[in-house]
């Protein structure tokens, strides 16, 4: 056997007792320790792929990128998984997809509008700008935390194109609705499935309806890479598309370090280019280059393995917040579920009653001091922040949900690194807020 | 297309069609992705390590159903590799395939598609014929085929089958070399006649073309001067 497979092998062996002494569970302390909102879960198999994946030193997307993609469309039975470096680039490159000039009649221009939310997380509405498109901003309902089915169809005009919505917080927004407004107006769906991977909706996974739907693997969510995201299609046209604006804009499909894939390099003409000019070098979109290392892949081949159990303790998790914290209904608006489906929780979102005789940050502020971890909703109304004053855009009312959902609303963590020790604690120390 | 891997593979049957056209059948050693009838592989014969760049390789349609396990090409002989491919591999040797790849897809809109092969250009329809096979689609397919000696048809079996049980299925043979073929009947000896496709078809169906260069030029002309769109025009073509 070869003498390097000995040594890697020996250095595998390692990494596994590396991580027994280093990272082996420590005891959570009430008082001291501190229940996160969020966190990565591994074992050793995540830092045996990764320290044999720097062993390759490929360092750009191979094998564990492919094997990756691979298990990633059989798990949502889709054709295509296009790995990019995070969940905030896959929504750029999903956004970015539609607007290519493959698509004709139906490409989106600018000055087309995207109807979106304002109560979420920037990344979903910044790509819609950066693509000189118009934001069409319909309010959410408090409880569900998605757009309110009813104001959808309001908000549809002559110049709107496609709908790119989040299912806030693992919450699937209600995909009946949005799908007949898809149908009926020939719009493009986008879901942002970047907080809700595992999340379903009439039985089927969330991510699966739009013509193009995305995930993140930033260490909050359900799985990660450290970095990482991933675009998901069953249309293979939107696929090609989405994987050139993802590589520079090129035309050409070979993999880093690759030559001549299509069999065709020297023997087509594009644009005004001279016939045959080197097709690694021609360019059909203005592009980006948003590529993952083998080495972020090689992380989410590992924790891939693991994602239905993850789920499922989110869920378990969910479930036993919810049933704590049914005592202080009186005081907090807790999450509703959206009819039809079964959410595969990213957090636990509480809203404060108007009637209720403390605010916000008085609950969170305790509940920091107490060492529990918690989170405004993303970026409240992302009207009112600073970047998106002046942007182009559409209201639909007058937001209101949206601004109260910034003013009084919040989530505590339900990733499997929390267990029933912790959601003890949790419990004791609501009930002392609520005691004073 | 779903997201090409490089899977190392064992060959497991090869078949000696003439003294310069093969087939391979490969048994993949690790799960391979699912392609579309009409894509394409590399094959390289060296040894495939990640962290060096892919062997030198080269690209053969995929000759076999999608649902099969065993994945066949056939080649023929054009340059120094495929020589090493003809003389070298052998059952048990291993090598690696990358797939899959291309855009030659068989779009399923009802139209009824017109197959022109030319040699070995014959085996991404036979992915497709395979294919069809194993379901209840019997789909509507005109295959005007064209070789060059008897010796050099290849896959009568699945043509044989398809006209057996597809009664969708019309089979138009040509062999340029003045000899009977015996299996199965020839239309014309000669070229593929262009004027038989015009008597044949309605103009309406989608063209698919794959073969020799020059093969595929003329007819790819031959078809605009008459008026087809370009949109129904499918071209497998390689340099």
């Amino acid at each position: 056997m070869d003498k390097s497979i000995n040594i890697k092998n020996e250095i595998l062996e390692k990494v596994s007792e590396y991580y027994k002494t280093k990272f082996r569970t420590q005891a959570f302390i009430p008082g001291q320790s501190t229940v996160r909102y969020a966190g990565r879960v591994f074992d050793e198999n995540e830092l045996i792929n990764l320290v044999d994946s720097s062993l390759d030193f490929w360092l750009t997307v191979g094998r564990y990128a492919e094997e990756f993609e691979m298990s990633f469309e059989e798990y949502f039975g889709v054709s295509d998984a296009i790995l990019v470096n995070s969940g905030s680039s896959a929504n750029l490159v999903a956004i970015s997809t539609l607007t290519s000039p493959k698509l004709e009649n139906r490409r989106l221009k600018a000055g087309d509008e995207v109807i979106t939310v304002a109560a979420g997380f920037p990344a979903t509405v910044a790509p819609i700008v950066q693509n000189n498109l118009v934001p069409v901003f319909v309010d959410i309902g408090i409880g569900t935390y998605n757009a309110i089915p009813e104001e959808l169809e309001k908000a549809i005009s002559p110049r709107t194109k496609a709908i790119f919505l989040a299912h806030t917080l693992g919450n699937p927004f209600n995909l009946s609705v949005v799908m007949q407004l898809v149908e009926k107006y020939n719009l493009w769906l986008i879901e942002d499935n970047c907080d809700a991977l595992g999340s379903r909706y009439n039985g089927k996974l969330t991510g699966t309806f739009g013509h193009l739907s995305t995930v993140s693997f930033y260490p909050a969510h359900h799985m990660t890479m450290g970095e990482g995201g991933c675009i998901l299609t069953n249309d293979e046209d939107l696929a090609k598309i989405a994987k050139s604006f993802r590589d520079w804009g090129r035309d050409c499909y070979c993999g880093p370090g690759e030559n001549n894939t299509c069999g065709k390099r020297y023997s087509q003409q594009f644009g005004t280019l001279p016939y045959g000019y080197d097709h690694k070098y021609v360019y059909s979109h203005i592009g980006y280059n948003l590529k993952v290392t083998d080495m972020q892949a090689a992380i989410g081949v590992a924790q891939l393995k693991k994602l239905d159990g993850f789920i499922e303790r989110r869920k378990g998790n969910f479930k036993k917040l919810k049933r704590i914290l049914s005592d202080f209904s009186d005081d907090l608006i807790l999450p509703e579920t959206t009819p039809n489906s079964d959410p595969s929780w990213f957090s636990f979102p509480i809203s404060i009653r108007e009637n209720a005789d403390f605010k916000r940050n008085d609950l969170t502020s305790f509940l920091e001091k107490n060492r529990i971890e918690t989170r405004n909703l993303f970026g409240g109304n992302l009207t009112r922040q600073p970047a998106f004053l002046d942007i182009a855009k559409r209201v639909i009312g007058d937001l209101k949900n949206t601004d109260y959902v910034m003013n009084n609303t919040f989530f505590i963590g339900v990733f499997p690194g929390i267990d029933n020790v912790q959601l003890d604690y949790v419990d004791e120390i609501f009930q002392q807020f609520f005691k004073t | 297309m779903a997201t090409p891997r490089k899977i190392p593979a064992t060959i497991k049957e090869v078949i000696t069609h003439s003294e310069r056209v093969k087939s391979l059948f490969i048994e993949p050693r690790q799960k391979c992705p699912r392609f579309n009838a009409g894509q394409f592989l590399h094959l390289a014969i060296d040894h495939y390590d990640p962290s060096f760049h892919w062997p030198e390789s080269r690209v053969f349609s995929i000759a076999s159903s999608p649902a099969s396990e065993i994945i066949r090409i056939t080649f023929a002989v054009k340059g120094n590799f495929t020589k090493k491919m003809y003389e070298y591999l052998k059952p048990g040797n291993n090598i690696w395939i990358k797939l899959p790849y291309g855009d030659f897809r068989f779009e399923q809109n009802g139209n009824k598609f017109i197959f022109i092969a030319g040699g070995t250009g014959i085996t991404p329809f036979i992915s497709f014929l395979e294919e069809s096979l194993n379901s209840s689609h019997m789909p509507d397919v005109h295959l005007f085929y064209g070789i060059e000696r008897p010796e050099h048809l290849i896959f009568v079996e699945v043509i044989q089958i398809n006209l057996e049980r597809n009664p969708n299925f019309q089979f138009s043979l040509y062999v340029e070399e003045n000899q009977p073929v015996g299996e199965l009947p020839i239309r014309q000896f000669g070229r593929i006649n262009f004027k038989h496709i015009l008597r044949d078809c309605t103009m309406n169906e989608e063209f698919y073309l794959s073969g020799p260069e020059k093969m595929i030029n003329l007819f790819e002309k031959n078809l605009i001067n008459y008026k087809i769109n370009q949109l129904q025009i499918h071209i497998d073509r390689w340099q």
